[in-house]
């Protein structure tokens, strides 16, 4: 098999440190992690306000999405919610939010047309979300957390099942 | 001594108020000197031509144009205000071929979200201190992709010197 990167020409530039010629070595000084740090939990509250508002627009458009499972501005709504909400949650103490965003988000990619049994999943994996932030499930949820867990994975296989 | 970031300048492209908001708050929390931060990726490619930055930290999906695309105009475009520009991409988007169609544009590091102060503070901390060089072949220009494990490329050389 030929290998189509074979005899492939490139010129290697090491240009100056510019950064590290302002900044210096040492790493980060003592405490500045943590301070950042503190920064993500003093604005958790901030996160948790904006996510409740965002769960509830989610959910409507899941909800309209299984009324029209064709109108893709409907489906990219739910996506792009979805998305902006895994890319938060986790760094707020909302793991499971990142889980099943990320699942719903993947779904989505991967699913060329929406029949029934992928709404199903659609609007539980939507519900899931917005009961994780409107409970405030936070880290693993514990029993609650992976109640939620089961029964979209069920509801994940008994849509695989069937097909 | 530790890095001294006070005089140091940091572009954050990225559409979402609330996440533009705190890696800002996360970058002064650390020490940086300034943070310029929009959500315009064409508003920031003029900004930085008037007044450039020491690195920029660029979310994947901002507008008029993408993430992807505003890395792309650093590392080709003529009127770039600095080719070399460390730039970490932030994104959800954590799929393998995502992650490669972003290093492939010339991203300098890939800093997954949900992020950690932690995650943060390494990813800088690779630009700092574990720079790699810059590779140009006839369909790339950017950091070299092909990641080291102590100090040593691990495969075979496939390409050619100019």
């Amino acid at each position: 098999m030929s290998d189509p990167t074979a005899g492939r020409k490139f010129q290697v530039i090491n240009p100056p440190n510019l950064l590290k010629s302002k900044i210096g070595s040492g790493g980060f000084a003592m405490g500045a992690i943590d301070k950042a740090a503190k920064v993500i939990e003093g604005l958790r509250g901030e996160f948790e306000e904006i996510a409740k508002v965002e769960v509830v627009k989610l959910v409507a458009a899941a909800t309209a999405l299984v009324a029209q499972p064709n109108d893709l501005a409907k489906r990219d709504e739910v996506y792009k919610i979805a998305h902006e909400l895994r890319g938060q949650g986790g760094s707020y103490g909302y793991p499971l939010v990142t889980r099943f965003g990320d699942q719903l988000c993947r779904y989505l990619d991967a699913a060329v047309e929406l029949d029934a049994k992928s709404l199903v999943i659609v609007k539980a994996t939507a519900d899931a979300i917005a009961l994780v932030i409107n409970s405030k499930v936070v880290g693993d949820g514990g029993d609650t957390g992976r109640a939620l867990v089961a029964m979209l994975d069920k509801v994940l296989a008994q849509a695989k099942g069937e097909e | 001594m530790a890095y001294e970031l006070t005089k140091v300048r940091v572009l954050v492209l990225e559409d979402n108020g609330h996440m533009r908001k705190l890696l800002r708050n996360m970058l002064l929390a650390v020490g940086v000197g300034e943070v310029l931060d929009l959500a315009d990726a064409t508003q920031a490619y003029i900004k930085i031509k008037q007044s450039p930055v020491d690195f920029a930290i660029v979310d994947w999906e901002i507008y008029p144009v993408s993430g992807l695309e505003f890395v792309r105009k650093i590392r080709t475009e003529r009127d770039s205000p600095n080719p070399f520009l460390p730039i970490i991409m932030v994104t959800g988007h954590t799929e393998r071929e995502r992650v490669t169609k972003a290093r492939d544009l010339g991203i300098t590091e890939f800093l997954a979200k949900p992020i950690s102060a932690q995650s943060l503070a390494q990813r800088i901390e690779e630009l700092v201190d574990r720079p790699r060089p810059y590779i140009r072949t006839g369909s790339y220009f950017g950091p070299c992709r092909r990641r080291k494990r102590g100090g040593i490329f691990i495969g075979s050389e496939r390409r050619q010197p100019v």
